[in-house]
């Protein structure tokens, strides 16, 4: 066992004793219910035939056992069906738990981490998993070992005291059936099912293994197309428009297709091997009927307990399978726990800045980019090369240029969502490094190009806070220009937004939802504001009043814009000409415009079109 | 449906049937045998009869068993294939509503966890069928006995029904708000934690709140389940209880017998086999029907889904939609108001305009104006509440919606590519007319981004779902939707912001090769880039659902009216005044208070 397995195993067990301590115990007491019950109808219904059978019957233990049977096994039953959904909660609210951390974990994690599909994949995997694997398996393992255990000991007391029991008279039979002979073929037919069932199961779980692990990526492919193709019906334009539901339908036809035959496989083969396993098991037990009877015949015991041992011998194949099933099942897991603490574990690399923000640093700051290049993980080219500026606050910087230049990756950098390979970014004078990366992050106030809106109320939209003040937040909406909306909303700030949840959700158009995310950032109120295409669905008239009310709002905090709308630039007070991932140009428009670079051509692609004669 | 799905279902019937019978006869027919004091040679001859039988026939059930899997396999994926060729075929107004993803998507998961609903049924209805066949046989076995044993059978099987009958009404409704309480929770734990989300997560630091919203969710949900499992528990104890109570009365009728001497101990054995046998068909006949009932609701949800999607009647009857090659049609909106289902405000209110052939038409307005439903409405995705949409003359609505959609072609705005090689996301089909298709992806820079990949335009769109998918930018989607608006040879093109993404360098570009792109074929242009009506022949201003001004750019801008405000809006920036940021600024805030 690799010792990291080893510790997390241990780790693994204090987590879940810590969150529940009631799991294991209950774990064991289920184990000892579950394996104990079946013997209260198998014994005493066997005591109550014996009793018929005999000449010289007793009427009076009769109606007594006849009462302690079904009362007994009420009992039992209810106990193990208490025991089992109490457990089944333990566990339900454990999972809740687990998935919780792996969520927490992920929305902690640092952003470069968390956008790696690597990652993606591997919390993906771990919710997957919910009962069956990792941490929460345990619970179910030591269940099922215990009764196992349990099941076994029982039942093989009674299978030697089936031996013990001696054949009476003379005959040959009863010789042959006291030798011990007949004990070694017993055991050798009892062996065969049992191996056979044990490695079927191993055999089938490792098919499935691979099959599930085969089966992953074409029903990646299915969710997808489903989602992409159906669920979303706004594309449903498109599909409609190009005539495209025939390569949809024939795509998703092909996909399930491959699932399909995937599992098939499996099947057919656990199909062969289940058949085969019924048919030693029952041919067992048919020997078992046989042995018994023979038994019985030659006056070893009573009629009785042919149902005694018969049911005795089941059990103790049962015990069996289920004791190499768990092991089975516990030795494989352990790479399971082993991944659910390795993800957990991922260390942030922002956890290091140990300098506080100061409120001194938050009055006057210089940002500095000095030779900072940046590739994105897994790209070619750099995004980023050999970057320098210096921008301090109270100034308004338009960042420029063509699609793919590196704008958006400038601005990804100085919130620190990527750390560069080679360079360093500067505030008054430290590397960004050295700040505490929460305290940093408080600094700006950002609306991405692609923003999400989430399926909460729209005032926690807002504040990102349960807990908000709603004079803020009102005053916040009007002036990203939401106002004339919110006052069509009756339930105002607490109104749900999207319908994933309620029916009486609101679903937001391009344009009010770009205004909820301006909303957001304006309330956060951060030294400064980072805007990343924040007007692209808003028209001219929400536009102009977007730009004039941002402008009061960042008069004495720094910001900088991204827009392919030139006139954006305007506000600002320096431009900054992004091309192939340096810059080209900076300056003011004016100075800019006369240098007849870059800018000029980008100003007039678009000036000219609204040059009035 | 194959007939062999059922029938593997109907065999499995006297398999089930057959087994209970030998088990409830062998272990009499071996007490009888050994009591009795036969010879060891009759006990061989029955123990290698009855069990030879029980043997074959539970390996015959086990692969019946397994074949029913295998089956049920395919069947899952032709249902979700059937289910969605409802949904990509159906007309667009019939997504286009609140609850489609909802119950399309509760009805996906359904088909592919919970198994289809017709291997439910089939199973609902073998168990049903196999109680009571065997409820029937063990009724004929018990004669010679007094019925009145079975009275405490059925009314122990009444009593647990009537309890478990309440506890499922209670928890139908307890379910509900689980599910609820579940989507809300995973919406937290995957939908946030996701990629497209981490971002927004990161920088608003939300992580302590999500965790409190998290623990609240849970909290409920965790008093939801305590409340779920009780009337589990519930119904369970009432099942046992009339087990004991009826099992108690068996014993005692039977060991009175007994010891009448009207019975012995192997029949003592069989009878008590037969009737609790005899119980459990009950129960299982019970439940069953209730299951099979269940069943039948929710298959007629599937049912009532799919109906929802069927396309209307009439549009079955319409007529083809035949334009001859190079023919533009003449597109007239006659008086049309148009009310969206759900809302009484109509978006569209009388309006009357003329789209005339090779025209190139610019619509602009406000967000909100009405642009988007009037698209909607000339593609036919929407018929109009009042009023006509003519096509050379003739009723839109005479026609067939597919068959008009093949003279249109165009970019939307809320939507995108699709999780196939790019070549299909192209062209329907993935047959192009290779000449055209290079031209278009010239027209639209792409040329050299697609030279660049591996395998060209086979290489798959979709990045997370296949390994190889390309990387494309905002920009670069957009380029794409304009190729594949520009090869599908339609005489009307619809350009629904077709370069909010692009930079303005190709942006101009594009608006440079306008008139190229737009040659032979009447163009509807919506941008809030104002600029881009200058190359249009005619402008429309939407407001409130009405064009409230129409001209070129040059007599709107005369007419001095609200385009011409929206026009100076936008375009004082780009003037080459002097007068710097603070002037401007000024004047900007004197006019948003006018």
């Amino acid at each position: 066992m690799k010792s990291t397995y080893r510790k997390n195993l241990w780790r693994a067990l204090k987590r879940l004793v810590s969150d529940s301590p009631g799991i294991l115990p209950l774990a064991v007491l289920l184990a000892a219910v579950e394996a104990a019950y079946p013997y209260i109808e198998i014994l005493l219904s066997a005591e109550i035939l014996n009793e018929l059978a005999s000449p010289d019957r007793n009427r009076d233990h009769l109606i007594f056992l006849a009462l302690l049977l079904p009362g007994l096994s009420c009992l039992g039953r209810m106990a193990n069906a208490f025991c089992g959904q109490l457990l089944d909660v333990l566990q339900y609210v454990e999972m809740k738990r687990l998935e919780g951390s792996v969520a927490e974990k992920a929305w902690r994690m640092d952003y470069s981490m968390a956008s790696d599909p690597v990652n993606n994949e591997r919390r993906r995997k771990l919710m997957r998993w919910h009962y069956s694997r990792g941490v929460l398996a345990l619970a179910g393992q030591t269940r099922n070992f215990l009764r196992a255990c349990f099941t076994i000991g029982i039942s093989a007391v009674l299978v030697v005291q089936m031996f013990a029991a001696r054949a009476t008279g003379e005959s040959r039979l009863s010789a042959l059936l006291n030798h011990w002979l007949a004990g070694g073929v017993f055991l050798v037919l009892f062996a065969v099912p049992v191996i056979y069932r044990i490695c079927g199961a191993a055999k089938m779980h490792q098919i499935f293994y691979q099959l599930d692990e085969k089966a992953q990526k074409p029903e990646n492919e299915f969710w997808a197309l489903t989602e992409k193709c159906t669920m979303q019906y706004q594309k449903g334009k498109d599909i409609r428009l190009f005539h495209m539901q025939d390569s949809v339908l024939k795509r998703i036809r092909e996909t399930g297709g491959k699932i399909a035959d995937i599992y098939e496989t499996g099947f057919r083969k656990n199909q062969r091997l289940e058949t085969g396993g019924t048919f030693l098991t029952w041919m067992f037990n048919l020997f078992v009927y046989l042995f018994v009877g023979l038994k019985a015949i030659c006056g070893a015991f009573g009629v009785g307990s042919i149902l005694r041992y018969t049911g005795t011998v089941n059990q103790l194949g049962n015990g069996m399978t289920l004791l190499f099933d768990t092991i089975r099942d516990f030795v494989q897991n352990l790479q399971y726990v082993d991944e659910f603490f390795t993800y957990q574990d991922m260390p942030n690399r922002t956890a290091e800045g140990k300098l506080p923000v100061t409120q001194a640093i938050r009055d006057d700051y210089v940002f500095t980019f000095r030779d900072v290049t940046f590739t994105y993980p897994g790209a070619a080219a750099p995004s980023l090369i050999r970057l320098n500026c210096t921008f301090k606050k109270g100034e308004k910087l338009a960042v420029v240029g063509r699609n793919g230049s590196g704008k958006t990756t400038f601005i990804k950098l100085l919130c620190r969502l990527y750390d560069p390979q080679e360079g360093e970014i500067l505030l008054n004078g430290v590397d960004i490094k050295q700040y505490k990366y929460e305290e940093y992050l408080e600094f700006f106030s950002s609306v991405f190009q692609d923003y999400m809106i989430f399926a909460f109320r729209l005032g926690e939209n807002v504040a990102s806070e349960s807990d908000y003040d709603e004079e803020k937040v009102t005053q916040a909406l009007r002036d990203a220009g939401f106002g004339e909306r919110l006052d069509s909303l009756e339930k105002g700030l607490d109104t749900q937004l999207f319908q994933f949840f309620s029916e009486d959700g609101v679903e937001l158009s391009g344009g009010e939802s770009q205004k909820v995310a301006i909303a957001r950032c304006l309330y956060k109120d951060a030294p400064y504001v980072i805007l990343d295409e924040p007007t692209a669905a808003l028209d001219p008239v929400a536009e102009a009043d977007i730009y004039q009310r941002m402008n009061q709002f960042t008069r004495d905090k720094g910001a900088i814009y991204i827009s392919h709308r030139l006139s954006s630039c305007h506000f600002c007070d320096r431009i900054l000409v992004f091309e192939k991932g340096r810059i080209v140009e900076q300056g003011t428009h004016d100075a800019l415009l006369q240098a007849e670079g870059q800018y000029q051509k980008l100003w007039h692609a678009q000036a000219q079109y609204y040059a009035e004669e | 449906m194959s007939p062999v799905y059922p029938v593997l279902y109907f065999m499995g019937i006297p398999l089930s049937v057959g087994i209970s019978l030998l088990g409830v006869y062998m272990p009499s027919v071996l007490v009888r045998d050994i009591t009795e004091g036969r010879s060891v040679e009759t006990m061989l001859w029955h123990l290698a009869f009855l069990g030879g039988g029980i043997v074959g026939l539970y390996v015959l059930n086990c692969w019946l068993e397994w074949a029913r899997v295998i089956k049920g396999n395919r069947l899952r994926f032709k249902s979700l294939e059937h289910l969605h060729q409802g949904a990509l075929r159906a007309g667009y107004e019939k997504i286009e509503r609140a609850e489609f993803p909802t119950e399309m998507g509760q009805l996906q998961s359904q088909h592919m966890w919970e198994e289809t609903f017709t291997k439910l049924f089939m199973e609902a209805f073998l168990k049903v069928g196999t109680a009571a066949a065997g409820m029937l046989l063990y009724l004929g076995m018990l004669s010679g006995l007094s019925l009145w044993i079975l009275l405490p059978v059925i009314a122990g099987t009444a009593f647990h029904f009537k309890v478990g009958e309440y506890c499922n009404k209670k928890d139908a409704e307890n379910r509900k708000a689980c599910w609820i309480l579940d989507n809300k929770t995973s919406y937290l734990s995957r939908a946030l934690s996701s990629y497209e989300a981490s971002k927004d997560v990161h920088v608003y630091q939300m992580s302590g709140w999500l965790r409190k919203l998290y623990d609240r969710e849970l909290k409920e949900r965790i008093h939801r389940t305590v409340r779920q499992q009780s009337f589990y528990f519930l119904q369970g104890t009432a099942g046992f209880s009339s087990q004991m109570v009826y099992s108690a009365c068996t014993y005692l009728y039977l060991i009175w017998l007994v010891c009448k001497g009207r019975l012995d101990a192997a029949g003592a054995i069989l009878y008590l086999n037969i009737i609790m046998g005899f119980a459990s068909w009950c129960e299982s006949i019970i439940f069953g029907m209730m299951e099979l009932h269940k069943k039948a609701l929710q298959v007629d949800d599937d049912r009532q889904f799919m109906e929802k999607l069927q396309l209307d009647s009439e549009e079955a009857d319409r007529e083809e939609l035949i334009l001859p090659a190079g023919h533009i049609p003449e597109i007239t909106f006659d008086h049309v108001t148009f009310c969206y289902k759900t809302s009484k405000e109509p978006v569209i209110r009388d309006l009357s305009l003329t789209l005339r052939p090779g025209e190139n038409i610019a619509l602009v307005g406000l967000n909100g104006a009405g642009k988007t439903t009037f698209i909607k409405l000339l593609c036919g995705f929407y018929d109009p509440s009042e009023g006509q949409i003519r096509i050379d003359g003739v009723d839109r609505c005479r026609y067939s919606r597919s068959s008009w959609l093949r003279c249109l072609s165009g970019v939307f705005q809320d939507t995108g590519l699709f999780p196939m090689t790019l070549l299909e996301n192209l062209v329907a089909g993935g047959e192009a007319d290779s000449a055209r298709l290079k031209e278009s992806l010239r027209m639209a820079d792409l040329e050299e981004k697609i030279a660049g990949l591996p395998k060209g335009l086979l290489t798959m769109y979709g990045r997370g779902v296949y390994e190889d998918a390309v990387e494309m930018s905002g920009g670069e989607e957009q380029r794409m939707m304009l190729v594949r608006a520009l090869v599908k040879p339609a005489p009307v093109l619809v350009l629904d912001e077709p370069t909010a993404a692009l930079d303005p360098l190709t942006e101009s570009q594009l608006y440079e090769r306008y008139r190229e792109l737009s040659q032979d074929k009447t163009t509807i242009f919506i941008s809030h880039r104002l600029a881009s009506t200058r190359f249009c022949d005619r402008i429309f201003l939407l407001e409130n659902g009405q064009v409230t001004e129409d001209g070129t750019h040059e007599e709107l801008l005369q007419k001095d009216g609200r385009y011409a405000w929206m026009f100076h809006l936008q375009s004082r920036y780009y003037q080459k005044r002097e007068a710097g940021i603070a002037a401007g600024l000024d004047e900007a805030e004197q006019e948003m208070e006018v």
